[in-house]
């Protein structure tokens, strides 16, 4: 945190690739509904994709604890994506994928415009921080209420559903379906609108990226998928300076903690979203994207 | 010589493996986290509870039973973005526990129950049940005369307008002629739902001439009766 080299003007090529991800997330799902195109249709609680039936393993999960039934093509579907973000990380999902996640990122970014604009340092100001532990009594809590009422509770109140309907059903001009652009004509935004403004809004002013960082139960999901996941971050400690550069950078920062005093070359916890600033933010190059096998530290 | 305040690798070294000691050392408090997701778990079984079957929504065809429908329904919208007609609507946050689920709206757009039922073919969830391939099985619901007095049918003007919309004309909705009391020469033709053969499509409360429909589909539990086991019906045939 003290010798901070000026990388800003650096090229940071993984947060371009990560940004042209998520923006073709974005524009796949807006495909179907925009121009009839069938490549991917559903959003990203499930999804045909090129016929392949796609699902998010958590939703499939509440549903098996809510239904107390076992519906073996749905879970095939959660398998196979399950074993993709096994293969590229966990919070990968997060990082590259997750339209409410890459809305979050978006929108808490205006509080460093903000603070630029005011001519203030990047983390002055409010900046609330909770325990990253909070995700997993989410992630708990919602499959044991959804197996106790019988309901798919993460849905209820998910506000990756919500920016998914969003994106799939609603703004969408060409699709009679699009409720929400009639309602918005008649009466302003809905409810489901208003609650992503919400939470964007707190970020924006309170913390960044809260909702992501400390609540989301699917964050929790995937930072278990993560720990053990193939493709992680490599430190090679022999031109590291411990400029600590990398750990300003990323959205994580205790995941960094245990590679930089050199007590594991590999960048093990599960919060790592395989996002890459850090590699972008190395002056010495010492960060890399390398294969993992589980067990290795 | 090395200055006191310079920052050398090895003091930045020191740093970071005492940050590390430090956070390894910090217990992260279990006690506080369990209590809140009890009585936040709770709070929302609670809620749940509260909300559960507020509100019938017409599922599309082959939706399991309503409870059912909640548990395994991915709110993926698949079936809306099959059904040619649009007749599939995402439900709004507004609807609670029920948001994002598919529901047919059958006086804006009914469901004209196609013969392929692309809707359950799109399902992959099973809370389309893709056991229903033939669509006279379906039952989404009940059709029934909600206002004998709205229907004009019924106050003796030629309409059958809810009977020649039905998909399974005839059979689930059929006409019953009786002299009209009031006239002597005239005759009533009232549409009579047959709950056996009726799918719940909604084509009739579409087609429905009057203003606001005088035939509803209502769900099976709202529409239904039960007649009583000791019930002997001795002019009932075969
Ligand atoms: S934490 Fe949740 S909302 Fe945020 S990016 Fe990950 S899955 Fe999406
Ligand atoms: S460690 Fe690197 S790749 Fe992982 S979240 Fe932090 S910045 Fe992103
Ligand atoms: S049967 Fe056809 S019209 Fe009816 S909901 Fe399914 S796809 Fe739509
Ligand atoms: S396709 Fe099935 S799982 Fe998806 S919204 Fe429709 S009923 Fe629900």
């Amino acid at each position: 945190m003290i010798l901070r080299n000026p990388v800003s003007e650096k090229f940071r090529k993984w947060l371009v690739i990560r940004r042209a991800v998520q923006i073709s997330v974005v524009a796949l799902f807006l495909l179907f509904p925009l121009t009839g195109l069938a490549w991917i249709q559903g959003n990203i609680g499930a999804a045909n994709l090129f016929g392949l039936s796609i699902a998010d393993p958590l939703s499939i999960l509440g549903s098996v604890v809510a239904s107390k039934k076992i519906y073996v093509p749905a879970l095939a579907a959660a398998g196979i994506v399950a074993l993709f973000y096994f293969a590229v990380g966990g919070r990968a999902y997060c990082g590259y994928v997750c339209p409410a996640g890459f809305f979050f990122e978006i929108s808490s970014s205006v509080r460093n415009l903000v603070l630029k604009a005011l001519s203030r340092p990047k983390r002055s100001g409010w900046n609330l921080d909770l325990s990253p532990h909070i995700k997993y009594y989410t992630l708990i809590g919602v499959l044991a209420v959804s197996a106790v009422t019988g309901i798919m509770t993460f849905e209820i109140f998910s506000p990756i559903g919500l920016a998914t309907r969003v994106i799939s059903n609603d703004f969408v001009a060409a699709n009679p379906n699009g409720q929400n652009l009639e309602r918005f004509a008649a009466a302003g935004p809905s409810l489901g609108l208003l609650v992503l403004l919400g939470i964007a809004l707190f970020e924006a002013v309170f913390s960044k990226q809260a909702w992501c960082r400390f609540v989301c139960p699917l964050g929790a999901f995937y930072s278990l998928v993560g720990r053990t996941s193939l493709l992680r971050v490599k430190i090679d400690h022999a031109d590291c300076a411990l400029c600590l550069n990398c750990q300003a950078d990323c959205p994580a920062k205790y995941v960094l903690d245990r590679p930089l005093a050199k007590e594991q070359t590999y960048i093990t916890m599960g919060d790592c979203t395989n996002c890459g600033s850090c590699i972008d933010a190395c002056p010495s190059a010492s960060l890399k994207f390398a294969l993992r096998l589980p067990w290795r530290k | 010589m090395e200055r006191p305040d310079e920052d050398t690798y090895e003091r930045r070294f020191e740093r970071v493996r005492e940050h590390v000691a430090a956070m390894s050392r910090r217990k992260f408090l279990a006690i506080p986290g369990i209590l809140g997701s009890v009585i936040g778990g709770a709070f929302a079984v609670f809620e749940i509870e509260l909300l559960k079957g507020k509100k019938f929504h017409l599922r599309p065809p082959g939706a399991l039973a309503e409870e059912k429908f909640l548990a395994t329904c991915l709110r993926c919208g698949q079936c809306a973005q099959a059904c040619p007609y649009n007749s599939v609507r995402l439900a709004a946050a507004e609807e609670g526990i029920a948001i994002g689920t598919p529901y047919i709206e059958a006086r804006r757009i009914p469901c004209y129950l196609c013969e392929d039922l692309p809707c359950i073919k799109a399902c992959p969830s099973g809370s389309l049940s893709k056991e229903i391939s033939d669509r006279g099985n379906v039952k989404m619901g009940l059709a029934v005369i909600v206002d004998r007095q709205a229907c004009i049918a019924l106050q003796g003007l030629r309409c059958e307008v809810c009977y020649r919309s039905c998909p399974l004309m005839g059979k689930a909705i059929a006409l019953e002629f009786r002299p009209h009391e009031v006239t002597g020469k005239h005759a009533i033709f009232e549409p009579v739902v047959n709950f056996d053969a009726c799918v719940g499509c909604g084509l009739c409360e579409h087609a429905c001439v009057v203003d606001i429909p005088a035939i509803k589909v209502l769900s099976l539990a709202d529409a239904k009766g039960l007649m009583g086991r000791h019930c002997r019906i001795g002019t009932r045939i075969g």
